[in-house]
């Protein structure tokens, strides 16, 4: 069992998921990362459109985000995001491999 | 005197179904009370985010940027005003605009040329009615704004404020030929409870860099972050991002107030006209009865006149 850490995406208007995680995958403007617990500090501007995927003990979350940051602190992992809603397609991981990588 | 009560009786019905109007307002209003402070609530969890984000920025990137640099000479504010589209909010418009005016005058005392940007339908015919120039106004949201409104308005102000920035002294437009701003104010109702909601001042940009309690942080110093991009492009896109929250924070506080002032006006009018139907129907009572008196006493009136002639012949 991996270690979990704080995972919290938040949007400007609403919180959108607050929990616990294994893994955080992002894409920043600089590329992709996965974010395992104990991960130095971090902030990065998210890639426009992004998604973000949280893998949680039992399942995987994803959400398309527009004018998204990623802070990763000691404390956990903050997706700021000016929307984000969760993810249409079918299996995240795939959608993102198909998803364009302008 | 029947006409009298007839009449009443209109009034009593003109004053029952207004009262339906102003109950059914008061309910709605306090219905959008609660709404808007849920987004209020909503809205919290991301404004604390990008503000520890900033804080964490501002002690890596250099400060020197456009949008937290006060300006040497500032020759034009821009002022916006947030008032809202419907009236029937008792003073709410009135004192919001009444606090704008006078950090407008404050702003021309300091020798400032002010630009006018209006969110409301209200606000709107306020100035335009007076003839002053609105640099940009933004209509139907008032009640309730979404993050897209906030942003549009956003973004006219940072292009403005950044078009301010090269404006030579003498009140030319500079190279880009374009009169901007140098300060942003906002000026909007903060709701402070059900009865209280007080219109407030604030400046939007040139940002006020407060120096943030390091002592909050568990382990004593901000955390060493990496960046990716770097720290001054990052501090581009998060700042007017940051100042767009602001503004939303504003609209929803604003539209918060708005609720508030319209359901305290509309409970005051229902109140007024509960003890009016009261008073019509007193009123109305009476005279019905002093018409019946007036009836009874003609009858026997005329009943004992005829006895009485009849006695006498």
């Amino acid at each position: 069992m991996a270690n979990l850490f704080r995972v919290e995406i938040v949007s400007v208007e609403s919180r959108i998921w607050t929990g616990e995680a294994e893994m955080v995958v992002a894409r920043t403007t600089e590329g992709e990362l996965a974010v395992l617990a104990g991960h130095a500090p971090l902030l990065g501007q998210l890639k426009e459109p992004s998604r973000v995927r949280v893998r949680t003990g039992d399942e995987d979350l994803a959400w398309d985000v527009t004018g998204g940051f990623l802070s990763i602190t000691e404390d956990g992992v903050t997706v700021l995001a000016e929307h984000a809603e969760p993810a249409t397609g079918e299996d995240p991981a795939q959608a993102l491999v198909q998803s364009p990588t302008h | 005197m029947a006409g009298s009560v007839r009449q009443l009786r209109g009034r009593i019905r003109t004053t029952r179904s207004m009262r339906k109007i102003t109950k059914a307002m008061e309910l709605v209003a306090t219905s959008r009370i609660a709404k808007a402070q849920a987004r209020v609530a909503a809205s919290l969890p991301y404004s604390k985010a990008i503000t520890d984000v900033l804080t964490a920025l501002a002690s890596s990137a250099s400060i020197d940027h456009p949008l937290l640099q006060p300006r040497p000479r500032v020759r034009r504010a821009g002022v916006l005003v947030i008032t809202s589209d419907r009236g029937l909010a008792g003073g709410y418009n009135a004192n919001v605009i009444r606090t704008a005016e006078q950090l407008i005058a404050r702003l021309k005392d300091e020798g400032k040329q002010v630009f006018l940007y209006v969110i409301g339908r209200k606000g709107v015919t306020y100035y335009r009615f007076r003839d002053r120039p609105i640099e940009g106004s933004w209509t139907g949201f008032s009640e309730q704004p979404t993050f897209a409104d906030a942003r549009e308005v956003g973004v006219a102000l940072i292009k403005a404020f950044i078009a301010g920035a090269d404006d030579i002294d003498d009140g030319g437009a500079g190279v880009d030929g374009i009169l901007g701003v140098d300060e942003l104010h906002v000026v909007h109702t903060s709701f402070r409870s059900l009865m209280t909601q007080t219109p407030v001042a604030n400046q939007l940009a040139p940002m006020v860099v407060v120096e943030t309690d390091i002592h909050e942080h568990p382990s004593g110093v901000l955390p060493a972050y990496e960046f990716e991009p770097s720290a001054d492009a990052l501090l581009d896109e998060l700042l007017p991002k940051y100042i767009n929250t602001r503004i939303y924070a504003a609209l929803i506080d604003a539209a918060a107030s708005e609720s508030a002032a319209r359901r305290r006006a509309m409970k005051a009018a229902t109140d007024n006209a509960d003890e009016m139907i009261k008073t019509l129907t007193r009123q109305m009572n009476a005279t019905r009865q002093a018409s019946i008196t007036q009836e009874i006493s003609e009858i026997v009136g005329g009943a004992n006149a005829l006895a009485a002639s009849g006695s006498e012949v």
